[in-house]
């Protein structure tokens, strides 16, 4: 996939737990063990701007773009 | 709220369950009766086709076991179309809708009743066909006719495609949100 989530990371810097940030966004935490993973199809400005406000990031330090060759 | 709702339509489920058991009788029963007791028929059926063309006392064993045959194609087609909505309603009682095996049950009886009215277009031409074959060269006939009526059997089937269409699509959304976090 050429989007790229980096949660784990940011989870990992900011030392958040996964079940803490599930609950401040309002999703269980099998949802958003998926959208570390990378396997949804998209995410909700209102979630992206839930993760970004408790996480205190932008929304580029959650996602990148990797060009595939 | 919601069980109100709930017992509300389980009666008019269930009427329509009896609806299209009565239809499917309605429909196939007076076509075995007027093939197997012509006479006694008459008197409720009115005009009949093949009473236009020599009655049924001339017809041989063959040409009445086509007849009866080509008669009866358009009314089990029709019959079929019918059946595929019970499990429709049962998917309906069971509150579930939108799913692939409701979206193809509706495909299924919008098709049979696109050929459920080609079937009835054509099955007076074959009839009035078999009916003459036994004729003598030249007092042989062949009968088209296209009535508004055969148009208006299109509606239907057109509008259950329509419906299995717009399933397929609202499930597909539904599947794609799912999908979304």
């Amino acid at each position: 996939m050429a989007i790229v989530v980096r949660l784990d990371v940011m989870l990992a810097e900011r030392k958040v737990k996964s079940k803490d940030l599930a609950a401040h966004i309002g999703i269980t935490e099998a949802n958003l063990s998926l959208l570390k993973s990378g396997k949804v199809k998209g995410v909700r400005f209102a979630t992206l701007e839930a993760i970004c406000d408790y996480l205190d990031c932008q929304p580029g330090d959650i996602l990148g773009y990797e060009k595939h060759e | 709220m919601v069980k109100s709702e709930k017992t509300k339509r389980i009666p008019s489920l269930i009427a329509l369950r009896w609806l299209i058991y009565i239809s499917i009788i309605v429909v196939i029963v007076p076509i075995l009766w007027m093939w197997a007791s012509p006479e006694t028929f008459r008197h409720v059926g009115g005009d009949l086709l093949v009473e236009k063309y020599g009655g049924f006392e001339r017809l041989s064993w063959w040409q009445h076991l086509l007849g009866l045959t080509i008669t009866l194609i358009p009314a089990v087609l029709f019959s079929l179309a019918l059946l595929c909505l019970l499990p429709l309603i049962r998917l309906a009682e069971r509150g579930d809708w939108f799913n692939a095996v409701s979206e193809q049950y509706c495909a299924r009886a919008g098709k049979l009743l696109l050929w459920h009215a080609l079937a009835s277009w054509l099955s007076q031409t074959a009839l009035v066909l078999v009916m003459t074959a036994t004729n003598a060269p030249g007092k042989r006939a062949l009968m088209i006719s296209f009535e508004s009526g055969d148009l208006l059997g299109l509606i239907p089937a057109l509008m259950a495609l329509a419906i299995a269409h717009m399933m397929r699509v609202g499930r597909a959304q539904r599947e794609e949100l799912n999908e979304i976090v």
